[in-house]
């Protein structure tokens, strides 16, 4: 009895895939990787995710370490703070993202050395904001993980809390992030409404793939729009083949 | 030497409690106690991992209580293998300088020397305390502190280590701090034992002195003491239902002979002779009745006795029980060789 519902939902997820697939035919597949729109935005896509992800690890590690290891005044409020933008409707980010670059001082000071609003760089400052608290909650997770007495054994050892954590802890923890990581990527890959309201939708200039599929929907280019959400599809399904490979130890084995 | 003066810690259910504790250099200091006593806490405590409440922990007379736990010289020995290291780079770890040359000194000393490529999770639990053990000794530390070592060790595995332990003791000549609540563990290892229970220091003494004179109850049922009597003393000798003479005679009484008593007596100083030998003995010889007769380990067996309606627990080796055909109901003669006197009530 219980499976009819597994089944009933597993049912459902085939036939959206199979809903983007069959709609598609070879041709018109080849004329959207042939497309430069199309080109553009993948591009756009790879590469403002991968920036996005590398900050979102910088800023992420350090602040899961932290989180994992420290007892602090106002912690909890800081750790909901941190999963505030996972709950939060990333339209609702992008606009708040949009008004403190846009009309606050402080934004606006940044905005003299850099440019965000309604440009590339707004892709990355909105992905970054959607990705960061996925890399904080998994790797803080991972570090939790790791009984402190590796590192404290590391300093009796000889070494500075810096260098056990670079030495010991890192390398320990380094299928978590990686995880972590692709989760981060896949989740920018996919990021629409707050690149929306902070970089704006501007055909072969802010155009990721998600903008891509949404502005030629809304110009009646549906087999455009296919090809992109058929691409995204594949990314989606190898994001979650790499995950399951990484966790499941393929990666680095003897880190185990 | 490490000194540990008024250190005090608050835990869960009790206060960890040490007025003054001093381990000399290059001594075999054992820590003996049951889970939950304080052991691990304050091996912690002298590693820097926590901070006391209050009081200082010095080595050489520097006071190290604030000081950084890479900076104190102090190794801690513990399962904790770097799982994402080999061996070779486990042991490696901590050493300055030529890396190669120590580590294949001190594999061959541990005899891990065929282990070094190996990775931590393809060893036996032998193997990685060994080379725990190792990777702390690389170091040079003034004092390696042991947590539980020989803990989860198969029965041989355990014995071997526990020799070479020794051994690397002595070779190395530094000061080992070792925590265990395995009493034959502590006598094998220990120049100097301390019991600790509760989060307080009950005795520190050499073995010798605390397998002879517990200071109380506790300290005797913890190292062994399977006869603890009720007596008085009476003169020079001490009446538990047997009248025992205690020490070549002397007893201290200050000069009250109603003074009341405990005695203890170990098992291995019960001993059971042949009604023909006891004339050489002329002293704590009783008849006694064989209630029970037991194994204890492949050699030695338990034997309960009736010792004049008091019961007696006597540990012999298994041969003699053979020869004398000892069974249930056996009439024997025993010698009591000696006993301690214990607390005075």
């Amino acid at each position: 009895m219980r499976r009819i519902f597994l089944i009933f939902f597993v049912l459902m997820v085939l036939s959206v895939i199979l809903s983007i697939a069959c709609n598609l035919t070879p041709e018109v597949m080849l004329k959207a990787i042939n497309s430069n729109e199309v080109r553009f935005a993948v591009m756009l896509s790879l590469k403002s995710a991968l920036i996005a992800t590398a900050m979102a690890l910088v800023v992420g590690v350090p602040s899961a370490y932290t989180l994992a290891r420290s007892e602090f005044l106002l912690k909890e409020l800081i750790d909901s703070l941190v999963d505030l933008p996972v709950v939060l409707p990333p339209l609702i980010s992008g606009l708040g993202l949009l008004l403190f670059f846009g009309d606050t001082p402080i934004g606006k000071i940044i905005s003299k050395f850099i440019q965000v609003v309604f440009t590339p760089t707004g892709i990355v400052v909105a992905q970054f904001f959607i990705a960061t608290p996925f890399v904080i909650r998994t790797v803080r997770a991972v570090f939790e993980s790791i009984d402190p007495k590796y590192e404290l054994i590391a300093m009796s050892l000889g070494s500075s809390k810096t260098e056990a954590f670079f030495k010991v802890v890192l390398p320990m923890a380094r299928k978590g992030i990686l995880a972590g990581a692709i989760l981060a990527w896949a989740r920018c890959m996919g990021e629409f409404g707050a690149t929306l309201m902070l970089a704006g939708a501007t055909r072969m200039r802010t155009e990721t793939l998600p903008i891509a599929v949404y502005l030629n929907i809304s110009v009646g280019n549906i087999d455009l729009a296919l090809s992109i959400a058929f691409v995204m599809l594949a990314i989606a399904v190898l994001t979650i083949a790499s995950i399951k490979f990484v966790v499941s130890g393929g990666v680095g084995n003897r880190w185990s | 030497m490490l000194e540990i003066v008024g250190v005090k810690k608050k835990l869960e259910n009790f206060e960890l409690s040490i007025d003054y504790l001093k381990i000399e250099r290059g001594e075999y200091f054992v820590f003996l106690g049951l889970s939950g006593a304080g052991k691990t806490t304050l091996l912690e405590i002298i590693s820097g991992f926590r901070k006391p409440d209050s009081g200082k922990i010095m080595l050489n007379k520097e006071d190290i209580t604030d000081k950084n736990i890479n900076e104190r010289k102090i190794a801690v020995c513990q399962g904790y293998l770097f799982p994402h290291m080999s061996v070779y780079s486990n042991i490696a770890y901590g050493i300055k300088g030529n890396k190669k040359e120590k580590v294949k000194e001190l594999a061959k000393m541990l005899e891990i020397e065929h282990l070094l490529d190996r990775m931590p999770e393809t060893l036996s639990m032998g193997e990685k305390q060994r080379v725990a053990i190792a990777r702390a000794l690389a170091v040079n530390p003034e004092v390696v502190l042991l947590d539980e070592p020989l803990n989860s060790l198969d029965r041989l595995t355990h014995e071997s280590l526990m020799v070479e332990l020794k051994k690397l003791h002595e070779e190395t000549n530094t000061t080992f701090i070792h925590v265990t609540h395995d009493f034959v563990e502590a006598i094998t290892l220990a120049n100097r034992i301390a019991i600790i229970r509760k989060g307080k220091i009950e005795q520190c003494d050499t073995v010798e002195n605390i397998l002879k004179h517990p200071k109380n109850e506790f300290v005797a049922k913890f190292v062994g003491m399977k006869n603890l009597l009720d007596g008085y003393v009476c003169g020079n000798k001490v009446d538990c239902g047997i009248e025992l003479q205690i020490n070549k005679n002397v007893i201290k009484t200050n000069g009250n002979s109603t003074k009341k008593v405990k005695v203890g007596i170990r098992p291995e100083d019960v001993m059971i002779i042949s009604s023909k030998n006891c004339k050489f003995v002329n002293y704590n010889v009783f008849d006694a009745k064989v209630v029970d007769i037991y194994p204890l380990t492949l050699s030695t067996s338990r034997v309960v006795l009736d010792v004049e309606g008091v019961e007696l627990i006597a540990e012999t080796v298994k041969s003699k029980v053979l020869r004398m055909g000892l069974k249930r109901g056996s009439k024997v003669k025993i010698c009591i060789t000696d006993a301690s006197i214990i607390n005075h009530s």
